[in-house]
């Protein structure tokens, strides 16, 4: 099992590695020269110039890549000035805005896919098993976004139940003091309970929108393979055992049917980072999908290169995450890894 | 067997399963009816597509969708499993009756260590605390000889060999004594050797706790050594029922008269073409008229009453417990009588 961990490990970090390099040759490569940006567009050559040296872009690409790793390794994310801040800064603020909207959307997922799943395969060809696929196809066939005006639509501006696209709180209502950067965690810790309910409140639109796409997803891919491990000797075995229809899709089919959902899962966290920008263009939420696509229209290296380095690192930590509890759940895996 | 036949313990009347297909419905089972006596080993044998394994199904009413048992009743310790609710079917499968697949590698859950998938036939119907339950699986396991049945009991399927994993399932099935084991095609999947080693373990657990067998094979020799009765099926129905050595050296049915040779054995002419029957099984999404054996059959391809006329159950000779689907059980047996050496 160590061996299959370092192994996993050792790729991963290669593959960050190749990433970065990949990363940096690409934002080198696109037209647009950043220099020029900055020093302004009516600059002479000369201020251009010096903009670059002061950059470091007359040095070797080589150097100008080492001295990109190093820097990010010590937190020095570079500047972005399309905003102002630090990158780094940007970052850190963003992310937990993104995470957050993330955890609410994959637990959600998770949780009413593997229960819609169970109750298809449970009454397969019924009624209910009918429900449940035609809410897969509505969550597939509907562009996110939509979804998302829609829910706004209905919540916000006819029930008047939710807030509307106002971000992660409501104007006036001050964050809670920051610990982790979650500000469902945050007001939790400390004890305001008004602004978590007003932080859970804003939270859920953007994330069931998100959620139910995801749902959408998950749940056909369980529901198939439930079906197809229902018919498996080993669930006609437990039903001549003695055990109820039930119980052998919750007790015998789902553990098997799960596998695949793990693999899945991974790839979704993986993916999410940037699939949640249509879900935060919609409901104005801080997260890294905006800062991202602002960034690219603005033509921010640092900013870009900042996130092609974090959604490698995050992509790759989950399928490293995932190789893990895959052979956990799984004992042949484990046999042939080791 | 003594000679004062004991009571049946499992009751078959009418049993008919039909399966919905895009051509109609396909009856496999076709009226099926016999009984089990307590401590009977009964054979079914049939080709593949005979409905045999319809058969293990429906009278454990384990038939899903798109199949469906349309008529019949399932006698078991007095009471017609076809009337009983779900709920109380789950506490009479396993317990009063079970049964062994065909296939071992793919009976038994990959992701459960074996010795829960076994400890949870004791505990669903017996009232037994976990460390009894565990005590009482590894005793099982050993029981059908699995050698280190402690460490058996922590190991995953896919850590067992084939017939390793036969014997978990017989103990599985055998975990709660009961009055009747279903054996469909216990030995197919596995090698020669191991098979004789899977039949004389069958032989050895079913002998001491009095179990009622009904094997399901297309394999004669299995039920030469094993059986005490023998039912052939033949498209769904019972063609021929008759104690092992009556059917064995004087069938009175063609169909089973043609599975005996097509057997070969070590006396068989190698130079000869192995004997085969002739034609396919009927098409069982239509409904024929006549005898189902006549358009292959050597007696009654070319009489009249085989084609129009659908035989009946009759007794051959005498014995009420040997009895033919055939116009010309008679004729047959004399032949079978006058061919068999």
């Amino acid at each position: 099992m160590s061996r299959f961990l370092l192994t996993r490990a050792l790729g991963a970090a290669l593959t960050i590695v190749g990433a970065s390099i990949a990363g940096f040759v690409f934002m080198r490569l696109l037209p647009g020269d950043p220099a020029r940006l900055i020093a302004g567009e009516h600059a002479s050559d000369e201020a251009v110039e010096l903009q670059r040296q002061a950059l470091g872009l007359h040095e070797p690409i080589w150097r100008q890549y080492l001295m990109y790793v190093s820097d990010f390794v010590t937190g020095d994310w570079g500047f972005s000035y399309s905003r102002g801040e630090p990158v780094f800064d940007q970052f850190v603020n963003a992310l937990p805005a993104t995470l957050e909207l993330a955890f609410v959307a994959v637990g959600t997922a998770l949780t009413a896919s593997v229960l819609g799943a169970v109750l298809a395969t449970w009454s397969r060809g019924g009624v209910v098993d009918g429900l449940v696929r035609a809410s897969s196809y509505v969550g597939l066939g509907t562009a996110p976004f939509w979804l998302g005006l829609l829910a706004l639509i209905v919540f916000f501006e006819r029930l008047s139940v939710l807030p509307g696209p106002e971000g992660r709180l409501s104007p006036g209502v001050a964050a809670p003091l920051r610990v982790t950067g979650f500000h469902l965690v945050d007001a939790l810790l400390a004890g305001q309970w008004s602004t978590w309910w007003d932080a859970v409140q804003h939270v859920l639109l953007p994330g069931l929108t998100l959620g139910f796409v995801l749902y959408a997803w998950l749940v056909r891919m369980i529901r198939a393979s439930m079906l197809e491990f229902v018919r498996e000797p080993y669930a006609l075995v437990a039903r001549s055992k003695g055990r109820g229809r039930w119980a052998v899709v919750t007790r015998d089919v789902l553990p098997n049917a799960l596998l695949p959902a793990i693999t899945a899962s991974g790839l979704i966290v993986a993916e999410l980072l940037t699939s949640t920008v249509l879900a935060e263009t919609v409901f104005n939420w801080p997260g890294v999908g905006r800062l991202v696509t602002d960034a690219i229209l603005q033509q921010d290296f640092a900013v870009v290169q900042a996130f092609i380095m974090l959604s490698a690192f995050v992509t790759v930590t989950a399928t490293v995450v995932t190789d893990v509890l895959y052979s956990v759940a799984d004992p042949r895996v484990r046999v042939r890894a080791t | 067997m003594t000679d004062v036949e004991p009571e049946p313990v499992l009751t078959v009347r009418g049993l008919s399963t039909e399966y919905a297909t895009d051509r109609g419905q396909v009856r496999a089972v076709r009226d099926v009816s016999f009984e089990l006596r307590r401590g009977e080993r009964l054979g079914i044998v049939g080709e593949s597509g005979s409905g045999k394994s319809a058969l293990a199904l429906s009278i454990l009413g384990l038939i899903e969708p798109p199949g469906r048992t349309v008529a019949g009743e399932v006698w078991l310790n007095g009471r017609d499993l076809r009337t009983l609710s779900e709920a109380r079917l789950n506490r009479i499968r396993g317990k009063e009756i079970s049964v062994v697949f065909q296939d071992p590698l793919t009976a038994l859950n990959p992701v459960r260590r074996i010795g829960p998938q076994l400890a949870e036939a004791i505990t669903m119907h017996q009232d037994v605390g976990r460390a009894a339950a565990k005590q009482a699986a590894i005793e099982l396991l050993d029981d059908v000889e699995l050698p280190r049945p402690a460490d058996c009991y922590r190991r995953y399927p896919h850590e067992l060999s084939g017939g390793m994993r036969q014997r978990v399932m017989i103990a599985v099935a055998l975990a709660n004594a009961p009055d009747v084991l279903i054996a469909d095609e216990p030995t197919t999947a596995l090698d020669v050797t191991t098979q004789a080693q899977i039949m004389r373990l069958i032989d050895k657990v079913v002998d001491e706790r009095g179990t009622a067998v009904v094997l399901i094979t297309h394999n004669m020799d299995l039920v030469a050594d094993f059986c005490d009765t023998v039912q052939v099926m033949y498209a769904g129905q019972v063609v021929e029922r008759g104690r092992r050595e009556q059917l064995l050296s004087g069938s009175a049915h063609p169909y089973t008269a043609a599975l005996m040779v097509s057997v070969p054995s070590l006396d068989t002419d190698r130079a000869a073409p192995l004997r085969s029957l002739e034609g396919l099984p009927p098409d069982l999404a239509v409904e024929h008229t006549g005898c189902a054996l006549a358009p292959r059959c050597v007696l009654g391809r070319e009489r009249e009453r085989c084609r129009s006329e659908s035989p009946a159950m009759t007794a051959v000779v005498g014995d009420a417990a040997w009895v033919s689907r055939c116009h010309f059980a008679g004729e047959q047996h004399r032949l079978t009588m006058e061919t068999t050496p």
